[in-house]
């Protein structure tokens, strides 16, 4: 088995988020939130709707551009290029780069109708990466026998299931041999025997050390895969912690309610 | 009435030498035009979305002008207006061993330019069809702005853009008729002369508008077959009118007449 990730650079959080603020007009959606995530963790985002989590992660690999805070990617700024005053300032080339390190599983697949599973998943390594192109076909292959999907590869997204189209994003995403892994809602959209087969896929690759940052409002799923928890309300960490901690002894009595309200 | 059946049926299925020759004109200018045109408005389109003010005014100006003024103008303008003002004159050139004329060049031109406007509204629309998703997607695998256009976006845009061109080249073939004012030898003006030269003017019209519908038919079945190609692209069914039910029908008819042997082996037999 090849590595499914690029290989360890640097001790220290693989991604640290510090104090971001988004604002759309006059309604700031995140209030100075800080979270960071450390090789081969797990960090899941929960919370009510509304609560900004998905904000917060789609900043991360500056989709969503922060109104201010910063984003570190092995403590380098994400998309900004150190400049001979000794600051760093944007880089659109850069920012291409840091973001090809990022994988990123939407909420709603987002794969490339016109082309094949295998192709969703090679495309970008061959066309963005410059690859060889035999090898990355060959790497696409057995990225989707990972998430069961070998017998797919020729099918277009359109006649997949959810459940399999999302697996085949998870494949495209880990082409790339991202730092970490992103996952906005990543079971939301499907119904839910669809669900378990996509949640497998994960915590096959979080048993792996895949690091991760997971939104969900899969809360058994979160206990079981996660290092830590944020708990997240209105824009702001409402309690953070272990998923012990988090699931088990809430300190929070805002926690406890949110947790109870969705047994 | 008077109807000549003779000169009819001889001019719709043995048709003069000139009236053929107007026939490949036609289809070789509307052809050209609309390759052309599909160029030029790919690129209108492409400056009309553009971060710099200034292309997006050309394009938006482009289009304007072209879309708010009738073709006819337009040729007349392009072909004796620009002469007549001393300011540029289409003359006769030879490439390859064919001699063309300035006006068909000229024809060529007008058509071009004023299809092109066209073209970059249907491209502009078909373009804005594409969910927001797919960009953000090719975004964070980290494709450039041009290469998520050429990739991503275009080949999924075109399916719902070939509909609206096929549309708009229909009604391109059509509209050759009018560069008979300039004196292109095309099916229109091939006609004409032969109405006046033989006076069976209801005749050789009717064959004239067989030829076009000919045309157009032509054209409707080869788009079918385009819109079949996009759809399967993404994975979707595309149903031909009339082909996909007679081939459904001919094929169960057949099914029904002499089944094949595996329909008649029973289940059991096949799983052990």
């Amino acid at each position: 088995m090849t590595a499914l990730l690029s290989e360890k650079t640097i001790s220290g959080p693989v991604m640290y988020a510090k104090e971001i603020t988004k604002t759309y007009g006059d309604k700031t959606v995140l209030h100075g939130v800080s979270a960071q995530v450390l090789e081969g963790q797990v960090l899941t985002l929960v919370g009510p709707s509304g609560s900004g989590k998905t904000t917060l992660l789609r900043t991360f690999n500056r989709l969503e551009e922060p109104t201010s805070g910063e984003i570190l990617l092995d403590s380098k700024p994400l998309g900004k290029r150190s400049r001979s005053d000794g600051g760093y300032g944007d880089d659109v080339q850069q920012l291409r780069l840091d973001q090809q390190r990022i994988g990123f599983v939407f909420q709603s697949f987002n794969l490339f109708p016109h082309m094949s599973a295998a192709e969703n998943v090679w495309h970008a390594p061959v066309r963005v990466k410059r690859e060889n192109k035999a090898e990355a076909v060959g790497r696409a292959h057995e990225l989707l026998g990972r998430v069961g999907l070998a017998d797919q590869a020729d099918q277009k997204p359109a006649t997949l299931s959810g459940g399999q189209q999302q697996r085949v994003a998870i494949a495209r995403a880990l082409a790339m041999r991202p730092r970490l892994l992103l996952f906005d809602e990543p079971t939301s959209a499907l119904d839910p025997e669809m669900t378990s087969e996509v949640l497998r896929t994960i915590q096959g690759l979080a048993e792996e050390g895949v690091t991760m940052v997971i939104v969900t409002h899969e809360m058994a799923f979160a206990r079981r895969v996660s290092d830590r928890v944020v708990v997240m309300e209105a824009g702001r960490i409402l309690e953070e912690g272990t998923a012990e901690q988090i699931f088990s002894h809430p300190e929070h009595e805002r926690t406890r309610r949110f947790l109870s309200s969705l047994e | 009435m008077q109807f000549d059946p003779e000169f009819f049926t001889e001019s719709l299925f043995s048709p003069s030498a000139p009236f053929l020759r107007g026939l490949m004109m036609t289809v070789a200018v509307s052809v050209i035009s609309m390759t052309l045109a599909l160029f030029v408005g790919l690129l209108v389109a492409m400056m009309a979305r553009s971060r710099f003010f200034a292309l997006r005014t050309v394009a938006g100006l482009y289009v304007w002008i072209l879309r708010g003024t009738p073709l006819l103008v337009q040729l007349v303008l392009l072909y004796m207006g620009f002469s007549a003002a001393g300011i540029f004159a289409f003359e006769t050139v030879s490439i390859a061993g064919i001699s063309i004329a300035g006006a068909v060049q000229a024809a060529v031109v007008a058509l071009t330019l004023n299809e092109s406007a066209y073209v970059a509204e249907i491209v502009r629309s078909g373009l804005e069809t594409i969910p927001k998703g797919q960009v953000e997607a090719s975004q964070i695998l980290g494709m450039t702005a041009i290469s998520t256009m050429r990739w991503v976006i275009l080949p999924q845009a075109i399916r719902t853009m070939v509909p609206p061109l096929g549309n708009t080249f229909n009604q391109l073939m059509k509209n050759t008729s009018i560069l008979s004012v300039i004196g292109v030898q095309e099916m229109f003006l091939m006609t004409q002369s032969i109405s006046s030269a033989t006076f069976r003017t209801f005749e050789i019209f009717c064959v004239a508008a067989l030829y076009y519908l000919l045309l157009t038919t032509i054209w409707t079945v080869i788009q079918w077959y385009i819109e079949r190609h996009y759809n399967h692209k993404v994975g979707l069914p595309y149903e031909i009118p009339l082909v996909s039910s007679t081939v459904r029908v001919l094929r169960s008819g057949r099914a029904g007449l002499a089944r094949s042997p595996r329909e008649e082996t029973p289940k059991e037999v096949l799983t052990p």
